[in-house]
């Protein structure tokens, strides 16, 4: 686990997508992160490039002129990875009497 | 007749003695008058959970269950703060884990309305998850809700009661019910699927809790406590509990944002990872959202998401099985007519006996032994005396041993043989606290011999009775000196 969080990832300069690990990928809205359709892995021209990287665990990327996202679990990437990260490791139960407002947890 | 009684031999004396006793003790331990009793056990039973958890608790089953946590960084990175997530945002995260296989997923949380955005997408995970075999068990509020409100869910998940049962004296989450309703809860509807060995556990009502306290490698090697960690065995037994804290938790964790953020050196050695953590185990999926009330307080004095509850619910079972702790015992083959109040009279007797029966050994405690004064220096002479007064105490000494060994012995039998949990067998040991202080006041023998001391203070004073004897006498002597009849 300790190279699952304490060992965050930022993206390089371009990178691009580089093999599928399954035989279909779904492929989403970029926005809504809705599902738009699947198709075969076979039919995708590599290397594809990355226009970016979510947070929610997508990257952006350009198929026939149109933007979708896809699950970074899905494919292979030729990313380097710098090891540092702004996102706590701890589990944090609320003590304060107050309630919680919108957003400012974010971290890379 | 009174003063017949009163005669009786020695021996019968000192069993009444240890059956008045042992009532006195008994009353202790089942009387709670406003609730006191029953509140001290049950600190007694946190307290030894907390500092002996270590070596009572097992943590054979530790890696077979694992909370998969959703946390404020998720929601503030993917859905901009919003909450609750739209159901496509779940199928998105079910999705993800289905790659590694769990072996059965608990969902801890209400999904009360299909009419909003994604229902369609969760549903068609959720048909994948039934395709593979993987049993999903989803937070349901009763038995028919599921039936009514999403039908297309019928089939494809289980309804489980996620409900937690807080204790109203100290809100602390110790027991967890077995169902309501016919609605299983979710740690017993689980382990009952899997290892179909929890019959015929419903008399025995709601399970206690053992929080594990063991260190979580896994969750060690990543995590960082909330708040420093500075309580160790001395605080405990000067000051009890002193804190409140969000330690790192003893069920293995794996947070979303890693689960869909797969990081490592390499893509294939972080998934390869998740794969170690999530395949094959019990996946209880929850959250820990600021501002949600979805917390609980523990027997050990934590605070921590309500997902923990189900999780540490599930260790205890799968640890235990039908073992499990609870207030009610589980009778051994041919002992179920028996009462526990009973069973617990009987075990207070020979207490009470090794105690009205032990010799007395006021002469040697008061013994003088000037042996010491042989020394010629104080370091000597000091030496000296306190070996001597070790040597004259040894039997009482011995006595108050035996009397703990017995103590510890009923004890373990209670927890381990009938498998109660330790508020219900507390009292024996505040009772061997109580015991001594009760033995150093006489206080059986004062109340036993409250009668005979009534009978003397009605009597007249002796004086006054060998007089009227005389009258009396007096009275019955003729003129020749012959006492009437």
């Amino acid at each position: 686990m300790l190279s699952l969080t304490i060992l965050a990832a930022q993206a390089s300069d371009v990178i691009k997508v580089t093999e599928f690990r399954r035989a279909q990928i779904n492929l989403f809205d970029p926005v809504s992160l809705e599902r738009v359709k699947k198709v075969d892995a076979g039919t995708l021209a590599l290397p594809l490039n990355i226009l970016e990287v979510k947070p929610s665990g997508h990257y952006v990327v350009e198929i026939e002129n149109e933007r979708y996202s896809i699950k970074k679990r899905m494919v292979r990437t030729d990313r380097t990875y710098e090891l540092n990260s702004s996102c706590k490791n701890v589990l944090a139960a609320n003590l304060d009497a107050a309630t919680r407002g919108l957003g400012n947890g974010e971290c890379k | 007749m009174a003063r017949e009684l009163l005669k009786l031999p020695n021996w019968i004396r000192r069993l009444f003695h240890a059956f008045l006793l042992t009532l006195l003790m008994w009353a202790v331990l089942v009387v709670s008058p406003f609730g006191f009793g029953e509140h001290l056990d049950k600190y007694v039973q946190d307290l030894i959970n907390t500092q002996a958890g270590h070596w009572i608790y097992p943590d054979t089953r530790q890696d077979e269950v694992v909370v998969l946590l959703l946390t404020d960084e998720i929601v503030d990175a993917v859905l901009r703060g919003q909450w609750p997530a739209p159901y496509s945002f779940h199928a998105s995260i079910l999705d993800d884990l289905l790659v590694h296989q769990p072996r059965a997923l608990f969902i801890d949380f209400y999904w009360m309305n299909q009419l909003k955005p994604g229902a369609k997408e969760l549903v068609d995970v959720l048909k994948n998850y039934r395709a593979a075999g993987i049993e999903v068990y989803l937070s349901a509020p009763s038995l028919g809700w599921l039936k009514n409100f999403w039908p297309e869910l019928v089939g494809l998940v289980t309804p489980v009661l996620p409900q937690i049962v807080m204790d109203p004296m100290d809100f602390v989450a110790r027991a967890y019910t077995q169902g309501n309703n016919e609605l299983p809860s979710a740690a017993f509807a689980i382990v009952n699927d899997l290892n179909h060995e929890l019959e015929n556990t419903e008399s025995r009502g709601d399970m206690n809790i053992f929080w594990g306290t063991k260190n979580n490698i896994r969750n060690q090697a990543w995590m960082t406590p909330d708040t420093a960690q500075d309580y160790n065995f001395l605080d405990s037994l000067l000051r009890g509990f002193t804190q409140v804290e969000t330690p790192v938790p003893y069920s293995t964790t794996v947070f979303v944002r890693d689960l869909i953020n797969p990081v490592g050196r390499t893509e294939d050695e972080a998934l390869a990872e998740l794969d170690d953590h999530l395949k094959d185990r019990v996946v209880v999926y929850g959250a820990s959202l600021t501002g949600i009330q979805d917390v609980v307080f523990t027997p050990t004095r934590e605070i921590l998401p309500g997902a923990y509850y189900h999780a540490m619910a599930l260790d205890n079972l799968l640890t235990w099985g039908e073992q499990f702790k609870a207030a009610t015992p589980r009778w051994p083959d041919g002992m179920e007519g028996l009462s526990l109040p009973w069973v617990q009279f009987f075990l207070l007797l020979p207490i009470a006996c090794f105690v009205c029966f032990r010799k007395t050994n006021n002469e040697d405690s008061l013994r003088e032994d000037n042996d010491y004064l042989r020394y010629s220096t104080f370091f000597g002479r000091l030496c000296g005396f306190a070996v001597s007064r070790i040597r004259l105490s040894y039997p009482a000494l011995r006595f108050w041993l035996a009397i703990l060994f017995y103590v510890a012995l009923v004890c373990w039998v209670q927890f381990s043989l009938l498998d109660l949990s330790v508020a219900t067998w507390a009292g024996f040991i505040e009772i061997f606290g109580a015991g001594i202080v009760l033995e150093r006041l006489s206080l059986v023998e004062r109340i036993t011999s409250f009668p005979k001391r009534l009978y003397r203070f009605y009597q007249p004073p002796e004086g006054v009775r060998s007089a009227e004897n005389n009258n009396i006498s007096d009275a019955f002597t003729d003129n020749t000196g012959r006492t009437g009849k």
